[in-house]
């Protein structure tokens, strides 16, 4: 008997055990299976875009089924928040430094009975980087790819058994890690606002090229929006917002995104070949 | 900390697609001046198809005519591949319409290696690259997409707000089975399979307000 063996294969089985645990199993109706994330006693998180825009869904839990209301969806993170009383003590997340390319991880999901742990790795750690969809991700985290879709929204933990990332499929069938601290953002901001604020300025706009470099115009200002209180106007070049210059949309909505709302902010726009500087005060889009 | 950089040390591995031996070589050539990886080479659209079966995860180069890199770009587009194509022959204004699309980068013959390894890089992100030495057509590419329908505007503006489909058919009092058909209306339109890419490419054509 290999004593070594032997308690590695124990100490790999108590963290599946543990991880088991910290997952759920969501029912999205019409045989619609994937995993979520245990984050405390009433709060779920899984990924987004697997709910189709459903409002409510069937949770399986090692206790046994609980029906789930969605708190907020933030589909350019992939982030759902969901209600349900699961009585779970809920997970514990791992510090931000900890994940570095090869180092091993679990990913755990869970179907209606039982549970399903994939040993995984992490492929590649790198610097906050931005979605396609205009998300924000504090790390970019790839594990190893080929994620079962009933496991899509599960926790990937590390050997500490503390989450590090939730497990979504991202474009081209690789597996991405939606980091810990992103999702533990967002569901602070629910937990305090009841929802995820929208924040808003109110014009629509294409991508134009101004003297060799991407831009872009004002082709819409929304009545009684933000824009049109700041007398933006249909043709006007947005240069620059808080002091983030704008290239295209995907920059607005982010630089959007980091302005307190509410408040003032200076925007620069060329009108007519002239520059110009302009306050706009953004607001919540969800409470208008 | 929150930085706005793109990843820029992601590992880039290529397929070299295309049926002339010639343009294999240049294009082998040219990415491992790009210090890219070559993964494999192709030299039909059966052979690509195989290769991105058995790895999805990598970037297809292709060249040629654009009679010729056809045949792989449409195989590339099948899967959603990251793709460049540095074309050689004279590529018209009128070509950008069916080449602009996400994840395809398309390059002018002998491209800067600057150039070529941004465009590739820009390809990763999901967008859609078209090289400023190459004719651009006078009306932009707008003018050929089907414009969304107000009604599809505002079911895409709800769903950006992170509403269900039960909440929009509420607020707008019809049905969910409509919601669902006025989003998947716009998905067709958009060319696009999930609802946050649906949201983003309506900003992108200006037809939803930030």
């Amino acid at each position: 008997m290999n004593s070594a063996l032997t308690e590695w294969a124990a100490a790999r089985r108590a963290l599946a055990d543990q991880a088991a645990l910290g997952v759920v199993g969501i029912d999205g109706g019409r045989g619609v299976r994937f995993s979520g994330i245990v984050w405390d006693c009433e709060t779920l998180v899984t990924a987004a875009e697997r709910l189709h825009g459903a409002d409510s869904v069937t949770v399986h839990t090692v206790h046994g089924t609980v029906p789930a209301e969605i708190l907020a969806c933030d589909l350019s993170v992939d982030v759902a928040i969901l209600k349900a009383m699961t009585g779970a003590p809920g997970i514990s997340s791992a510090r931000p430094a900890s994940l570095a390319p090869g180092d091993d991880v679990l990913i755990a999901g869970r179907g209606t009975s039982a549970s399903t742990i994939v040993w995984s790795h992490v492929e590649q750690v790198g610097p906050a980087w931005r979605s396609r969809t205009g998300g924000e991700l504090d790390r970019l985290i790839r594990l190893s790819p080929g994620l079962h879709p009933a496991m899509e929204g599960g926790g990937a933990f590390d050997l500490e058994g503390r989450l590090c990332a939730m497990a979504v499929r991202g474009p081209r069938h690789r597996t991405l890690g939606i980091p810990s601290e992103t999702i533990e953002r967002l569901v602070s901001t629910v937990l305090q606002h009841g929802h995820l604020p929208r924040p808003y300025l109110g014009v629509r706009l294409q991508s134009v090229r101004l003297n060799g470099a991407d831009a872009v115009i004002v082709v819409g200002v929304e009545p009684e929006s933000p824009a049109a209180s700041a007398n933006l106007l249909l043709g006007d070049i947005i240069a620059s917002i808080a002091g983030r210059p704008i290239e295209n949309a995907l920059d607005l909505k982010i630089a959007l995104s980091r302005i307190p709302l509410g408040s003032s902010t200076g925007v620069q726009i060329y009108r007519a070949g002239e520059r110009l500087d302009a306050t706009v005060t953004v607001r919540d889009r969800t409470l208008q | 900390m929150i930085g706005l950089d793109r990843p820029n040390d992601i590992l880039v591995e290529m397929i070299v697609a295309a049926s002339s031996l010639a343009v294999r070589r240049t294009l082998v050539e040219l990415t491992e001046r790009a210090s890219f990886g070559v993964l494999a080479v192709a030299d039909d659209p059966s052979t690509l198809a195989n290769l991105l079966e058995r790895d999805r995860d990598v970037w297809v180069v292709t060249g040629g005519t654009l009679t010729g890199a056809r045949p792989f770009l449409n195989g590339a587009r099948s899967v959603n591949a990251a793709t460049v194509a540095v074309l050689s022959d004279r590529t018209e204004a009128q070509d950008r319409c069916n080449l602009s699309y996400a994840g395809l980068a398309v390059l002018r013959a002998m491209p800067p290696i600057e150039r070529f390894q941004a465009a590739t890089i820009a390809t990763h992100t999901g967008l859609s690259v078209w090289d400023p030495d190459l004719p651009t057509p006078e009306e932009p590419t707008a003018s050929n997409e089907s414009p969304l329908s107000p009604r599809e505007r505002t079911v895409l503006e709800l769903t950006g707000g992170g509403l269900s489909t039960k909440a929009i058919a509420r607020k707008l009092s019809i049905s969910p089975n409509t919601v669902k058909f006025h989003l998947h209306a716009a998905f067709e339109k958009l060319g696009v399979t999930t609802r946050a890419e649906a949201v983003m490419a309506a900003i992108r054509r200006g037809e939803l307000a930030i």
